[in-house]
């Protein structure tokens, strides 16, 4: 075979799944922008879906950066791949036991993520909805900090490095509280979180991706408990 | 064949290629090290993560770096080495100006520990295989680029009439990689357009690179090994023809089945699925290659050691692709699960490195001008990593289905699949131990020999006394040249 066959012939084979799978894709997926709320048909105002914090966006960075995303997904797949959409505690619904409907992700969902993180494997739970599973910032941090507090079971590693051993007597309003840790601090030690722990905490507590679809991308509001329904935004996501 | 020039041209070859090929075998075979023990903490800190007690052994840190060590660190540089010296023995030109090489060789090797320190510092980038930091991608692609450009050169400038099938799949992987490398670097970590889009090409690049990286290498060592230690021609070069040609259609278009059910367009994920399962067709076209040259010299098999890791890889080339279709078709129970690592581990390791394992048993002793010590060594090589590999596949395997049949139970908690996989996890923690063992056996004997401590002998090291009485003749005398 001549050097310039096997060029021409390497270069088409491979350049056709280059332009089409990767190249080409792209195209149509970076059109893919926010959507306004139709007032009288979703009535929602705003954009779908909500602008990011600055400080979302940064734990969203710690995520990929600390390997978070070795073990977590973050997609509700629909039927035909799975059951995800039915299963227990993958949405809103946390109460066990009760069959509940999530809607399935969307590509609108990953906007403004400079890479989705959809994931590679649930060694951990699916995390598309985490926001519904924690009460509050504390019992996220509470989690970071020693995960093995939910069970002996639980694979998931601690992230102590981004918590501060202080010493005092008054008791810090960011101090995170622990029960049942390993880590159990010394006497008039407290844990504060740093900057960092909170902005991982942030992303989490933000991750509700099961907005009310538009009516415009074939959503419709939910029949009942709409004063549930997260509030409106006022600036879109990029 | 044999001519007194003949010889010579060789000698003069294997002398300027023995420093780059030496030490991309040195140092690549360190790195296989380090990651066997990347790969054991790594399982342990999945089942058992209380028993590390910091941040730098967290299974999100160490898996990466696992996987990242053997991949760049071990599987690339034991590539750079046996595709150079391929190269030059088909192409008979010696190895011009070693110390550029070598240099590249040295770049690479700073990458990868720089790659492997952004992991480990909590900077790892997302994509899999993808997440060293900027500083290294540039200078991998640099040392690569160089490298890439001398075998190209080689090729060149071959005399008329040496052409061969490893050629062709030699300069495809030149070629192919840094095309995909630089593609799925842009794409994923200069893409602020669409984040979706950017882990699209996250999943295509690992299999990209299995099957247009890995998957080429191992087989032009095949294809070079194979028909020279069994002293005869391959059996069809047409069916070698087809195989390259369907391997260099299908190579580009696998990965994204990972992402099935993800609100990617359905037909990306649905496509690269089918060109999943019909690589088969390449992989069968090689199989059937190789094991026809072999057909009625099955004793040279088992008494050569190249030969008998060869045709380990060769099997587990056409396994690793079963598993693969196996889990297109099964993604329901299979995706998101441990079964996903199966195929790459089989493909990494019983494959790719089984057929590396192979090359170096060949090249080695013509390097440094002596023999392997022991035949026992490389049997205890052979077996453990044998048994090894089959039992990491098995494991991730069953262990995958058992993980994804809880995942896929609408009203069964984590914990379910947690406790499911956990007695695998812990097989796999046994497994990286008897690989890991054999392998320090085997860069024992690889750095004795490097030391030219080896057998002072005109007859190879074989496993045993083959039954053709021929057949030794042939494996001293290197047999056909291609």
């Amino acid at each position: 075979m001549t050097l310039k066959t096997l060029f021409t012939g390497l270069t088409l084979t491979f350049g056709l799944p280059w332009l089409a799978l990767v190249v080409m894709p792209y195209a149509s997926m970076a059109k893919i922008k926010p959507v306004a709320y139709d007032e009288e048909k979703d009535e929602l105002k705003g954009f779908f879906p909500p602008a990011r914090s600055g400080s979302e966006a940064r734990g969203q960075e710690l995520y990929f950066n600390l390997g978070c995303i070795q073990c977590h997904t973050q997609v509700i797949r629909p039927g035909y791949a799975g059951w995800d959409e039915y299963k227990n505690g993958w949405g809103e619904n946390q109460k066990p036991g009760a069959p509940s409907y999530t809607r399935a992700t969307t590509p609108w969902d990953y906007l403004g993520e400079n890479y989705a993180a959809i994931g590679v494997r649930r060694v951990g739970p699916d995390l598309a909805n985490a926001g519904f599973r924690f009460s509050s910032r504390q019992e996220v941090l509470s989690y970071l900090y020693d995960p093995q507090q939910r069970g002996k079971w639980n694979s998931c590693p601690s992230q102590r490095q981004l918590f501060t051993e202080v010493k005092g007597a008054q008791l810090s309003a960011q101090a995170v509280k622990v029960t049942g840790s390993r880590y159990v601090p010394a006497e008039g030690v407290q844990i504060v979180p740093d900057a960092d722990a909170n902005a991982l905490a942030d992303y989490i507590l933000a991750l509700k991706k099961n907005y009310q679809l538009p009516a415009s991308l074939g959503g419709s509001k939910p029949a009942a408990a709409k004063a549930a329904a997260p509030a409106p935004p006022a600036a879109p996501a990029k | 064949m044999n001519t007194p020039e003949d010889l010579q041209q060789r000698a003069v070859i294997d002398r300027s290629a023995k420093l780059p090929v030496l030490f991309f075998f040195v140092s690549g075979t360190l790195w296989l090290l380090g990651s066997c023990l990347l790969g054991f903490l790594a399982s342990i800190a999945q089942h058992s993560p209380s028993v590390f007690d910091c941040a730098l052994m967290n299974w999100g840190r160490l898996q990466p770096a696992f996987i990242n060590a053997m991949v760049y660190g071990w599987g690339f540089q034991a590539a750079f080495g046996v595709m150079i010296w391929i190269m030059a023995r088909l192409c008979r030109c010696p190895v011009k100006n070693p110390a550029t090489v070598l240099i590249a060789g040295h770049a690479w090797n700073i990458g990868v520990t720089l790659g492997l320190y952004n992991i480990f510092s909590g900077q790892q980038a997302p994509g899999e295989w993808l997440e060293f930091g900027q500083i290294s991608w540039l200078l991998l692609l640099v040392s690569f680029s160089i490298i890439a450009v001398w075998l190209v050169a080689m090729f060149v400038s071959r005399p008329k009439g040496a052409d061969y099938v490893s050629q062709w799949y030699l300069i495809g992987a030149c070629i192919w990689f840094p095309w995909t490398y630089i593609t799925a670097q842009v794409f994923t970590h200069f893409n602020s357009g669409s984040g979706l889009h950017a882990a699209a090409v996250g999943a295509w690049y690992p299999n990209t690179l299995l099957a247009l990286f890995f998957a080429p290498v191992a087989i032009g060592a095949a294809y070079y090994l194979v028909p020279k230690i069994v002293g005869r021609p391959i059996h069809s070069y047409q069916l070698a023809t087809v195989g390259f040609w369907s391997l260099a259609i299908l190579g580009g278009w696998t990965g994204m089945q990972k992402l099935v059910g993800t609100p990617l367009p359905a037909w990306m994920p649905a496509i690269s699925g089918m060109a999943q399962i019909l690589l088969l067709i390449p992989v069968i076209c090689v199989g059937w290659n190789h094991f026809m040259t072999v057909r009625g010299h099955h004793g040279i098999v088992t008494a050569s050691p190249t030969l008998r890791f060869t045709f380990f890889s060769a099997i587990f080339y056409v396994t690793s692709h079963l598993i693969g279709a196996l889990l297109t078709l099964l993604a329901r129970y299979t995706q998101f699960t441990i079964a996903q690592d199966a195929f790459q581990i089989t493909s990494l390791y019983a494959y790719f490195t089984m057929a590396m394992f192979g090359a170096f048993y060949f090249i080695v002793p013509r390097l440094t001008g002596c023999e392997w010590l022991s035949g026992t060594w490389i049997r205890r090589h052979f077996w453990f990593n044998a048994y090894g590999s089959i039992a990491l596949g098995i494991l991730l395997l069953v262990g995958g289905l058992a993980q994804g049949q809880s995942i896929d139970t609408w009203n069964d908690t984590i914990a379910g699949a947690v406790e499911n996989s956990r007695g695998y996890l812990v097989g796999r923690t046994v497994a990286w131990v008897f690989i890991g063992l054999s392998n320090l056996i085997f860069f024992f004997h690889l750095v004795l020999m490097v030391l030219r401590l080896g057998r002072r002998s005109e007859q190879a090291t074989l496993l045993h006394r083959p039954e053709h009485e021929t057949a030794d003749v042939v494996i001293t005398t290197e047999g056909a040249e291609a």
